[in-house]
């Protein structure tokens, strides 16, 4: 017999990485919000890689610190070791990174749920959900209990359906032995929509205890850790403990090569769609036949667990393969394995059915956020779940819905990429995929973004207020450098010598000198004499915008450009099947996507720039027409 | 839907044969109305993409002729659509007769470049193989119709697309190694770099240098002709032309200040521009003559100074031929060697500075030889000419500009996120060559080529 257990403004079906920061936004916006999570226990669970943030990945977590979100703040607090990743190669593709531990991550979480006013957190398995007639959401959860909403959030992330394959065993369950949501995708397909299965994987686990670290390589964090979140005070994440590098070999590819009758993978078992930029060890050895050895990193799961993450050894082979080839690798010879690496396949639904807001197109009121919507990874789902959550609240007062532009930065474009091009395995953001990647920084995402999360009611004053002191900073030193003359003494010719550049023979500003490719900001300090006093985190970025400047201006001199485009509106009621100038497969894309902006459209794949011409022609004569 | 056009679709006629072509869903209906196989099977019963050998009817449904056609099914045929086509004997009535009985029953007549546009919109060609079948249909000698041909079978589209490649695998090696650090992926050498991007920027000039060239075959290559009135420039373009003169004179401008005329000689178009305003002889317009001679010759790739040899050469031939620039080829015509030419006129011109001097006799004939020849070395050489569209060009240039800067930071030291971006905005601008969707799909390349993840 149901019943009612109560109103929310919005519940969050789910409390992974997308779960939480759907959830805390809101609430901290003021709205009451139910966290429904099948076991309490898995609270921000990290069933993969115990990290938080790598290449572009960190770009995310920046940018979701920046608007308010909590995982930059949980990533610092449960920091094992830091990295600032790709130093050298430029600064678009510097990518922060913490070694996490996960229990800690996990109780930090938890933590943050119970202390935030107006959120409820509770276990259970969301069974059902359906429109009531006064237009509210009605879920029902497995048992009899069911709650009413304005808003839903689904972030089921892996567990809508989900199975595991270890070799020839086969379960009906969900990541790191947590149980299947069984019951919820009849209901999604109820309302129309389309799921779709996708896979992942993930690598065997082995006790510390057991591994020879004289023969691997010990790989340390960085010695000036800048951490992820932007604070007031600069208080670096701690930086305890090692990772160590080894490698598979040519026995640890021959008993891969065995083992294949028996990989579910291969022999038909699984037809879910696997991500190519995270394959198992298995896709590698079939498709680099030519590769002798493979990297692999031994990462500490945590404080108070000798359990090592085996980055790089992602497989579904059976278990006593996995035992063979953990023994085959330098160090590892007498490692005990503590959980067998298996694959994954899951329920999620295609995300060109979602806006620009994460709600599902012809569904008011309900919203979708990480891997159910095709995405792979932590921060992915971080970066929708806050998305998704502060659209919710918005929906629910009427008011305008947030949306990040790519120009925006990395949220902006996972999630335009989602809803406009689609995906057909599970979406990782890249690097390469940001195309104003020397704007948007992981080191300004701060300016970027920040003021925003302050009108969102999500960052308080003080951090905004810390972060504008900066730019002004920053803004006052460019000046400075660019009108500072240094005159060609031997002070400046011989540190521009030692750097392998020319001496300069008339005076030449700061400014110029920061810009050759052999200078920084700091090796100028000794001939500056009017430096003020900086912190070394605006030094850098008086540098970066110096030293980039040129390239930045055309990149906003880009978007400025584009807006013509992202601001010219399609209307809602276009018939794209009836324009004949359109080539068909293209009209057929769009009547799919229905983009809301030309700008959209130019983006869907399968559009070429020539349908957009003919597209605009029509737009136009659609205009006399009225 | 589109409906139903119908065109002729050969040649000229009279001809061997005569082509008709028809494009739209439904059209086999209105084939079973014209034509009537011989082995009595309508359209649907017969095998698609099969001649058929049958009979053509008129409006009153009597045969008009004896002739073959052919049906093909969407989406296997030029357009994309339904087409049928219809091979007639080659006369005009016929042809004619064909397209009126399709037009009664129920096609339309196809506006220009129409059956190529459907193509293009249907996904069977691409921008620059759509832009070359238009060039294709309107070129008017064949010089440029291999040109054409050259383009349709992809040949720009190949060396955009092998371009792209290229830079492709340049941007997806850097963010395999920034986007997988954990991956011992080969490392990315600046040098290298810089090689691959000046290889692109110079590949990419040579095509657009080639526009330029390209552009005189499928225009005509412009040869200013000056001299005046009488001197025969007329005559001597009859000559040139012989039997075969089939473009008629085109007047440029309001102010008639060059008169155009089109000449095939070795399968090239020549545009001979005759300045018009010698004409008017004394005072004022010798002046305007002279500085319509000069900006004549500014436009052409070669200059003609025809003189009559049996006359005395005034200061108003040395005026105009003195105008001429150094860098263009030119030569000298003394015409008119039936009636004699004058004693001591070929030192006379040879003081001028015209290296080459022809006397001959455009009445005649007599001495032309030697002018076609020198004529025919103006050709451009038509290897390697790709480019024929000015705005192919046009993105080529640009691209090549934004590899060579690429290039100049890579040298310089400057980090990859930066100079790549430049590599990437010719990307872009290739994309556009093709019509291809400008984002190249960087990721992709780098799953292809290199062993990552987790």
């Amino acid at each position: 017999m149901e019943y009612f257990s109560g109103h929310f403004n919005i519940i969050v079906v789910g409390a992974g990485h997308a779960g939480i920061e759907a959830a805390l936004a809101p609430a901290r916006m003021g709205k009451s919000v139910l966290c429904l999570c099948t076991s309490l226990d898995a609270v921000g669970n990290m069933p993969c890689n115990p990290s938080i943030g790598g290449t572009a990945k960190g770009q995310l977590v920046r940018e979701i610190d920046a608007l308010g979100g909590e995982m930059g703040r949980a990533a610092e607090a449960a920091c094992l070791q830091f990295r600032m990743l790709n130093r050298g190669k430029g600064p678009a593709v510097f990518s922060p990174r913490a070694q996490s531990d996960r229990m800690a991550y996990r109780a930090y979480m938890r933590n943050v749920l119970e202390s935030v006013p107006h959120l409820s957190l509770r276990q259970g398995e969301a069974a059902k959900l359906t429109k009531t007639d006064d237009g509210k959401w009605k879920l029902n959860l497995h048992g009899e209990a069911y709650y009413t909403a304005d808003a839903v959030i689904l972030a089921t992330g892996t567990y809508l359906k989900a199975k595991t394959y270890t070799g020839q065993v086969t379960r009906q369950m969900g990541p790191d032995g947590m149980y299947s949501a069984d019951l919820l995708s009849q209901s999604l397909i109820d309302l129309g929509l389309e799921l779709r299965r996708f896979k992942t994987g993930t690598p065997p686990r082995i006790d510390g205890r057991t591994v020879d670290y004289s023969k691997l390589i010990p790989q340390y964090g960085d010695d000036d850790e800048e951490g992820f979140t932007f604070k007031t005070e600069h208080t670096p994440p701690k930086n305890e403990q090692c990772c160590w590098l080894t490698y598979t070999n040519e026995k640890t590819h021959k008993f891969i090569q065995e083992a294949m009758p028996r990989s579910p993978l291969y022999n038909g078992t699984i037809d879910g769609v696997g991500p190519r930029y995270c394959p198992s060890i298995e896709v590698k050895v079939v498709q680099f036949p030519d590769k002798i050895r493979h990297q692999l990193f031994l990462e500490p799961c945590g404080k108070d667990t000798c359990e090592l993450y085996l980055q790089g050894l992602s497989t579904s082979l059976p278990e006593d393969t996995q035992i063979e080839m953990i023994h085959s690798i330098e160090g590892l010879e007498n490692a005990q394995m503590m959980r067998p690496g298996y694959a994954i396949e899951y329920d999620c639904i295609d995300p060109l059915c979602l806006t620009h807001t994460l709600s599902l197109k012809g569904l008011d009121g309900l919203f979708a956020a990480g891997q159910l919507c095709g995405s792979s990874g932590y921060e992915e789902a971080a970066a929708q779940g806050l998305i998704a959550g502060i659209n919710a609240a918005l929906y629910i007062d009427g008011k305008d819905p947030f949306v990040l532009a790519r120009a925006d930065g990395y949220i902006g474009t996972l999630i335009d990429d989602l809803v406009t091009r689609g995906t057909n395995e599970p979406y990782r953001m890249m690097t390469s995929r940001c195309e104003y990647r020397l704007l948007c920084r992981q080191d300004n995402a701060d300016a970027r973004l920040m003021e925003k999360g302050f009108e969102l009611g999500l960052v308080a004053k003080e951090r905004v207020d810390h972060m504008k002191t900066e730019l002004q900073q920053v803004e006052e030193e460019i000046n400075r450098v660019k009108k500072t003359v240094i005159s060609p003494t031997s002070g400046v010719n011989d540190i521009l010598i030692a750097r392998g550049t020319t001496p300069i023979e008339n005076g030449s500003t700061v400014a110029e000198l920061i810009r050759r490719p052999q200078m920084d900001y700091a090796s100028l300090a000794s001939v500056d004499s009017t430096r003020p006093a900086l912190s070394k985190r605006v030094q850098l970025l008086v540098e970066t915008e110096v030293k980039y400047e040129g390239y930045i201006k055309r990149q906003l001199n880009d978007i400025e450009q584009q807006k013509k485009f992202e601001n010219s509106p399609l209307p809602e009621d276009i018939d794209y099947m009836e324009i004949n100038t359109v080539r068909i497969e293209a009209r057929e894309k769009l009547n799919r996507v229905r983009p809301a902006t030309l700008g959209q459209a130019s983006r869907i794949s399968g559009v070429s720039p020539a349908d957009i011409g003919a597209l605009m022609v029509y737009l136009s004569h659609r205009g006399d027409k009225k | 839907m589109n409906d139903i056009i119908v065109a002729p679709s050969g040649g000229a006629l009279p001809a061997a044969i005569g082509i008709v072509r028809l494009s739209g869903e439904g059209c086999d209906r209105i084939l079973d109305e014209i034509f009537l196989a011989k082995c009595n099977k309508n359209t649907t019963e017969r095998i698609i993409n099969k001649l058929y050998y049958g009979k053509l009817l008129g409006g009153n449904g009597k045969t008009v002729d004896l002739c073959m056609a052919v049906y093909f099914k969407a989406p296997n045929s030029y357009t994309g659509e339904a087409m049928a086509e219809i091979y007639t004997h080659g006369s005009a009535a016929i042809v004619t007769a064909a397209i009126e009985s399709a037009v009664r029953a129920g096609a339309r007549y196809a506006e220009p470049g129409e059956f190529t546009k459907r193509a293009f919109l249907n996904g069977k060609l691409d921008l620059t193989e759509a832009e070359a079948t238009a060039d294709l249909i309107h070129s008017t000698s064949e010089l440029a119709a291999q040109t054409a041909v050259s383009q349709l079978s992809g040949s720009v589209s190949g060396e955009i697309r092998a371009l792209r490649a290229d830079l492709t695998a340049l941007l997806a090696h850097y963010y395999a190694v920034c986007d997988y650090t954990d991956e011992d992926i080969e490392p990315f050498e600046y040098e290298k770099a810089a090689q691959t991007l000046r290889a692109a920027s110079n590949r990419l000039k040579n095509l657009a240098d080639g526009f330029e060239r390209g552009n005189a075959i499928k225009n005509g290559i412009p040869v200013a002709v000056i001299g005046k009135p009488n001197a025969g420039k007329s005559s001597l373009f009859n000559a040139l032309a012989g039997e075969d003169r089939a473009i008629v004179t085109d007047e440029a401008g309001t102010t008639r200040d060059v008169i155009e005329e089109h000449i095939t000689i070795g399968g090239a178009l020549f545009r001979m521009l005759d300045t018009a305003g010698i004409r008017q002889a004394g005072g004022k317009a010798e002046a305007m003559g002279i500085e319509r001679s000069r900006k004549a010759a500014e436009t052409a790739q070669g200059v003609i100074c025809v003189f009559d040899g049996s006359r005395e050469l005034t200061e108003e031939d040395i005026e105009a031929a003195k105008l001429i620039p150094d860098t263009l080829p030119k030569c000298a015509v003394i015409n008119k060697s039936d009636i004699g030419i004058l004693p001591d006129f070929e030192e006379k011109v040879k003081k001028l500075n015209i290296a080459n001097i022809f006397i001959l006799s455009a009445k005649t004939g007599d001495g032309l030889d030697a002018l076609t020849q020198w004529l025919k070395a103006l050709i451009p050489d038509a290897k390697g000419v790709l480019v024929t569209s000015p705005r192919q060009a046009k993105l080529m240039r640009s691209a090549s500009e934004s590899c060579a800067l690429a290039a100049e930071c890579a040298e310089a030291g400057l980090t990859a996120d930066a100079f790549l971006s430049d590599a990437e905005r010719a990307l872009d601008q290739l994309g556009k060559i093709t019509g291809e969707t400008a984002s190249a799909d960087i990721a992709s390349e780098i799953f292809s080529r290199f062993c990552v993840g987790k």
